[in-house]
């Protein structure tokens, strides 16, 4: 197959734009569509902006074309304490950090709650995936705001979040859907540090490609938690949809962020967003879901 | 044709009738969705024609961000 831009021999076929295209007319419409969502995001001047990474592809893609585009970036990992997987991805951000010259900032469950996430799923009765979105996502708020962050950079790619739209969705979890979108968080918030998904356009597998074409290097391992089997459910749907009719996906998210503004005046949460009362957190109920599931395991 | 697998640093040989990678990866019920396809470092499309001792790299698009 060639290039449809210059006759090249190309490397990639994308269904969704009808266009196939070789190395460097890839790197073009990739790093052009993410470009152009930037700066709905990010202010280049600015914004100091905390890049959560883990050593997978979607994180370190994204990393590393912040820094390209001259962002003011500091990479924070969250080592959750998931034997024989994060300490085997840990290398690759470490490796991509060294080269970019930037500091890499490591935290852990084990030193900010005194437990690894393998610890807790064997003593509390809840599954990994739980704890594990609600304590990263406490603790890279928590990183983020000590570093002196004004956004935080998370690298949920384009099936990440059509998967988690349509979960919502098939749910009725409106109000989960309310706080998706290019920046997530309904209230303004000094203690809260607003989320950016700068490669929310982007496919998993476009960003395959972008990786391999530009010598990143990560870790393809798969987390032995996996995902839910629910999710896995909603991408082989999903997948079966879009390869039968290419651009379903794109078009999924372009409905969602529509629905989400017209959430966003319907469902005005009722005295915005408050602290917990136990450790002072951003949180939408009494005590935030941390400082529940600590109480849970300890 | 012969050619070699990898998927993770896990090598398999297969025998398979036809030309080029399509008909590889539907001869051996490998969905081309799920991964990217390289050979000596360079990535490949379906229409890419094949050679016998080949070896093809599967590239998982699945796994942690
Ligand atoms: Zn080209
Ligand atoms: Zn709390």
């Amino acid at each position: 197959m060639k290039c449809s831009k210059c006759g090249a021999k190309a490397v990639a076929w994308l269904p969704a734009s009808n266009a196939a295209y070789c190395k460097k007319h890839f790197n073009y419409y990739y790093e052009r569509k993410v470009k152009r969502l930037l700066p709905k995001m990010l202010d280049q001047k600015k914004d100091v902006v905390g890049v959560g990474v883990s050593g997978g592809k979607d994180s370190l893609v994204m990393l590393w074309l912040l820094h390209k585009n001259r962002f003011n970036v500091v990479p924070i990992l969250v080592d959750e304490g998931i034997k024989g997987y994060r300490d085997k991805t840990i290398p690759y951000a470490e490796k991509l950090c060294r080269e970019l010259g930037l500091e890499l900032h490591k935290v852990s469950f084990r030193e900010e709650y005194g437990k690894t996430l393998d610890e807790m799923v064997k003593e509390g009765g809840r599954n990994a995936c739980s704890y594990c979105g609600v304590f990263r996502r406490d603790l890279l708020n928590k990183t983020a705001r000590r570093l002196g962050c004004t956004k935080l950079a998370i690298g949920h790619n384009l099936d990440d979040e059509v998967q988690s739209v349509l979960m919502n969705f098939f749910r009725g979890e409106l109000e989960r859907i309310a706080r998706g979108g290019p920046v997530t968080g309904i209230i303004e918030d000094p203690k809260f540090v607003p989320r950016v998904k700068p490669l929310r356009m982007c496919s998993e597998k476009e960003n395959v490609i972008y990786a391999l074409i530009n010598g990143i290097e990560y870790s393809d391992i798969e987390c032995p938690y996996a995902t839910t089997a629910y999710r896995g459910v909603v991408r082989d749907a999903v997948n079966m949809i879009e390869s039968r009719y290419p651009g379903t996906k794109i078009s999924i998210l372009r409905t969602s962020d529509r629905l989400v503004e017209i959430l966003r005046r319907e469902l005005k949460p009722e005295g915005g967003l408050r602290y917990c009362s136990e450790c002072g957190e951003p949180s939408a109920e009494k005590v935030c879901k941390a400082c529940q599931f600590r109480n849970e395991i300890f | 044709m012969r050619v070699t697998l990898s998927l993770r640093g896990e090598k398999k040989e297969v025998e398979f009738s036809g030309r080029t990678l399509g008909d590889l990866l539907s001869s051996q019920g490998i969905n081309p969705e799920e991964y990217v396809f390289s050979r000596n470092g360079e990535l490949i499309l379906a229409d890419e024609p094949l050679h016998d001792g080949d070896e093809i790299k599967l590239v998982p698009v699945v796994s942690g961000g």
